[in-house]
């Protein structure tokens, strides 16, 4: 009897499979998968990830060697495209179909050393219909170029779409009206129901830093939203923009040329008045790495990586006219990209003022005044309220810090010092939920995880090896496993809160043997 | 006693010199760099180059470990590699939350660990004892973060009776105006006894849990030192003298079972410092602990070089005290000198 129980509890651990003798479950292929080493929003757990492919996969017959690497040098890899499989995941900067598919898989974006297509991915029925997408602006001829091209990648397999995920926000209900929005952090200066005026505002880490140029983190731009605006924001709830520092515009027929007209009577928090100049200023700084408020230590990144197709914005006919001036016809989603964080408008007077120091010291236009950061801990703000658009309800919001997401929760169910929470920990949804006093918001966000094959290196150079290795992923455990629930298993690169998502577009079923009879084709084996 | 007090200082220069180089040698190893998570999740490559370059991170390790020390020669500790506040003003503006939590937890552990320890010595096998074996075997194996989130469900949430976030000005004391960080110390040696209670019930939580790790360690030294004595030859002169049990217990036992636990107090200080920066995290504590989580998470590692090192000189710092208390206490030890 003792000699039954060894011999099964050695089959457990060598694998049920091995036992039988049979070598049905042979290693047909050997891959080395690589992922990062840290949490991002569209991945929280990486190594869960690569985990559950590595068990999809051995039925298949592939042998998955799991490599995590420290982030930059990670990113460095699969730039460089010394990868075969990696795990990585992209946010939206702008809500177009265009942020995801001609960033991730045009061909013009697979260069080794810069590439954001890390599948190396080069198919020319794809890239001209993403580039024509981007000449026209009919949204109607857009979406079906963009449709035809979700189909063409289905069907290639240069990456494996995982999970979109959701966006999780819990508040205390005695405030509001609080949503998610799909593209920016929650708009605080709507909450018209104030909680004795003033509201915690809990999260995991604090900002790094409040110059809205040259920030690159969500912590920051979370902040940074409710001290600027920009020329046009997001229409509540929606990925359509309204007009808000900028109240009319044209362009010229080549879409080259855009006059802008400022709104008359907008101060920053500092007294100076906004005008075309000062607008022209907040993107010249940006650009031209001589302006003086091009700080040289700064990142720059967002601008650098959106708008290169901009010559020079400067002050137009009148001073509260401000005009771009472009190298090429402006994308289709243009207005969008001035709706973006990193195109708020900061006083000229406070970045003279401040210099660098700025980033610590941020003057705008919102609906909330900077009034001070003690870091690692807190960002006060008040309300500002000479606003243009009619005071804020709230008049005082604290970004406080902590770290641990269970305390976070806790903290907001007992009312302890936190009023709004994010990140939240997936283990306290229930409770959250059914908590009277606190309400649970959750919506699919903009961003999206996904398996990357090298498609220029063997063995995923063919094809029908990443089908194969497509048909053996079970998303719905991903989902389960890596991400407690909490996202949707992902059909196509676009995510459905995207107009141009292709909703005809279903995964693959999971079927290992259809799999592995596709791989012993495709291997002559 | 002078020579002695000097003799050690001079020795703890070399000791504080090599840890230095460790906690750089460490910091320097750790896979990555800043410039990366400076930059965001898509840097520019000439952008992180500058980037690496204006750090210094490009310099062979003789060299950075020769800036670093030269920085450190001047009281510089460097520059947060995102906010750019200078380390050492930070360090300074948490380090009140941090010692004020470490010495109300070691106070704690100290008087609790001592009395239970003492009281299982004298009575092996009793209750108490069993009790005292569980709260050091539990406040060995539960490790503080669990526990800090324990305390808070019970105390904090399910009856309510404690606050379990913050320490701040505002919160501990409102309307007193705080020269320093003390707030507890402060608040007293200003007779706000309202305030002083405020304080005490903000740090109470935090306090308690930390005090676990030290209490375990405490109680099972007292136990053994006292059972050591009792056995001695002296205690049986005493008994035969006609002291009382608790005349002997107090001018006879205690004072010499007290020696081990007074090194081993003090040594508990650096266990308490590390579990101060898992405490304070779980409590939102606005100390060093935090800060240093902080710097670990954005990788700003003259942060985390500044706190490991201040933790390293106060290690120091009190192992020395500890030696010249130890002479205090016990004069055979001045002979020896």
């Amino acid at each position: 009897m003792r000699y039954v129980a060894w011999i099964v509890l050695a089959c457990l651990s060598f694998g049920l499979g091995s036992c039988g003798g049979d070598d049905e479950n042979a290693p047909l292929l050997k891959v080395v998968l690589h992922h990062g080493n840290n949490s991002r929003p569209y991945m929280p757990i990486p190594e869960e990830v690569a985990k559950q492919i590595k068990g999809a996969l051995a039925p298949i017959g592939v042998e998955v060697e799991i490599k995590k690497v420290e982030w930059a040098a990670y990113l460095d890899l699969v730039k460089t495209g010394q990868h075969q499989m990696a795990l990585l995941g992209w946010s939206a900067d702008i809500p177009d179909p265009d942020n995801f598919l001609y960033v991730l898989l045009h061909k013009n974006n697979a260069r080794p050393g810069s590439a954001n297509n890390i599948s190396f991915y080069t198919s020319d029925e794809v890239s001209e219909r993403l580039s024509e997408a981007r000449r026209i602006t009919d949204p109607a001829q857009r979406n079906k170029l963009y449709r035809e091209a979700q189909e063409i990648i289905f069907d290639d397999v240069p990456m494996v779409p995982l999970v979109y995920t959701e966006r999780i926000l819990a508040h205390r209900s005695d405030f509001g009206p609080l949503r998610i929005e799909p593209v920016t952090h929650p708009v605080l200066r709507r909450i018209t129901q104030p909680k004795d005026g003033a509201i915690v505002y809990l999260r995991g880490h604090d900002s790094k830093k409040l110059d809205p140029g040259d920030v690159t983190d969500g912590e920051s731009s979370k902040v940074v939203e409710q001290i600027f605006d920009q020329l046009l924001r997001f229409k509540p709830g929606s990925v359509e923009v309204e007009p808000s520092l900028a109240t009319r515009w044209t362009s010229s027929d080549d879409r080259k040329t855009w006059v802008f007209t400022i709104r008359e009577g907008v101060k920053f928090h500092d007294g100076t008045k906004l005008d075309g100049a000062a607008v022209a200023n907040a993107f010249e700084r940006q650009r031209d790495p001589e302006h003086p408020h091009h700080f040289p230590d700064g990142v720059w990144s967002y601008y650098q990586d959106l708008f290169g197709f901009i010559d020079k914005v400067e002050v137009g006919a009148n001073p509260m006219e401000v005009v771009f001036r472009c190298n090429e016809p402006t994308p289709p989603f243009f207005l969008k990209m001035l709706a973006a964080f990193n195109t708020s408008i900061p006083s000229p007077a406070a970045l003279t003022k401040f210099g660098k120091d700025f980033r610590r010291n941020p003057v705008g236009t919102g609906a909330f005044t900077f009034v001070n950061w003690k870091s690692g801990e807190e960002i006060k703000l008040e309300r500002n309220d000479g606003y243009w658009d009619g005071p804020a309800g709230l008049k005082t919001v604290y970004f406080r810090v902590s770290e641990n997401p269970t305390i976070r929760s806790t903290r907001l169910m007992a009312d302890e010092q936190a009023d709004l929470i994010d990140n939240i920990d997936p283990q306290t949804i229930k409770d959250l939920a059914a908590h009277g006093e606190v309400t649970l918001l959750r919506e699919p966000g903009l961003n999206f995880g996904y398996l990357a094959f090298n498609t220029q290196k063997p063995p995923f150079d063919d094809p029908r090896v990443r089908r194969a290795i497509a048909l053996a992923i079970s998303k719905p455990r991903i989902v389960k496993f890596a991400y407690q629930g909490l996202a949707l298993p992902a059909t196509t690169p676009v995510p459905p809160t995207i107009t141009g998502h292709h909703e005809g577009i279903k995964s693959r079923e999971r079927n290992a043997d259809k799999a592995r009879a596709l791989l012993k084709e495709a291997l002559g084996k | 006693m002078l020579v002695f007090t000097l003799r050690r200082i001079v020795l703890a220069v070399p000791l504080l010199l090599f840890t230095s180089f460790l906690v750089f040698a460490i910091v320097t190893a750790f896979p990555g760099d800043p410039c990366g998570e400076k930059m965001g999740p898509r840097p520019n490559p000439e952008a992180l180059q500058t980037c690496r370059s204006n750090l210094n991170l490009d310099g062979s390790f003789g060299e950075r470990y020769g800036n670093f020390m030269s920085g450190l020669a001047r009281g510089d500790l460097g520059r947060d590699i995102h906010t750019e506040e200078s380390i050492s003003d930070e360090i300074w503006l948490r380090f009140p939350a941090t010692l004020e939590l470490s010495f109300v937890a070691l106070f704690l552990a100290f008087v609790i660990g001592s009395w239970i320890g003492t009281r299982s010595a004298l009575r092996p096998g009793s209750w108490i004892d069993a009790c005292g074996q569980l709260v050091s075997l539990g406040g060995v194996s539960i490790p503080v973060f669990w526990l800090g989130m324990l305390l808070i469900a019970l105390f904090g949430v399910k009856l309510g009776w404690l606050p379990f976030s913050g320490w701040s000005a505002e919160e501990v004391g409102p309307g007193v105006d705080y020269a320093t960080g003390f707030y507890l110390t402060e608040s007293l040696a200003r007779l706000e006894f309202g305030a002083f209670f405020n304080a005490l019930k903000h740090l109470l939580l935090p306090a308690v849990a930390l005090a676990t790790i030290p209490l375990a360690t405490i109680t099972r030294m007292t136990r053994s030192a006292v059972l050591e004595e009792v056995g001695k030859d002296y205690v049986t002169t005493a008994r035969a003298k006609g002291l009382s049990e608790r005349q002997i217990l107090r001018k006879h036992v205690r004072r010499n079972a007290l020696i081990p636990v007074i090194t081993i107090t003090g040594l508990q200080l650096g266990t308490l410092l590390s579990g101060a920066v898992l405490t304070e995290t779980v409590f939102s504590w606005p100390g060093m602990g935090t800060y240093m989580m902080a710097g670990v998470r954005s990788r700003s590692y003259p942060a985390i070089m500044g706190c490991m090192l201040l933790f390293v000189v106060i290690f120091v710092l009190v192992n020395l005290l500890v030696d010249l208390l130890y002479h205090w206490i016990d004069p055979r030890m001045r002979d020896e000198a």
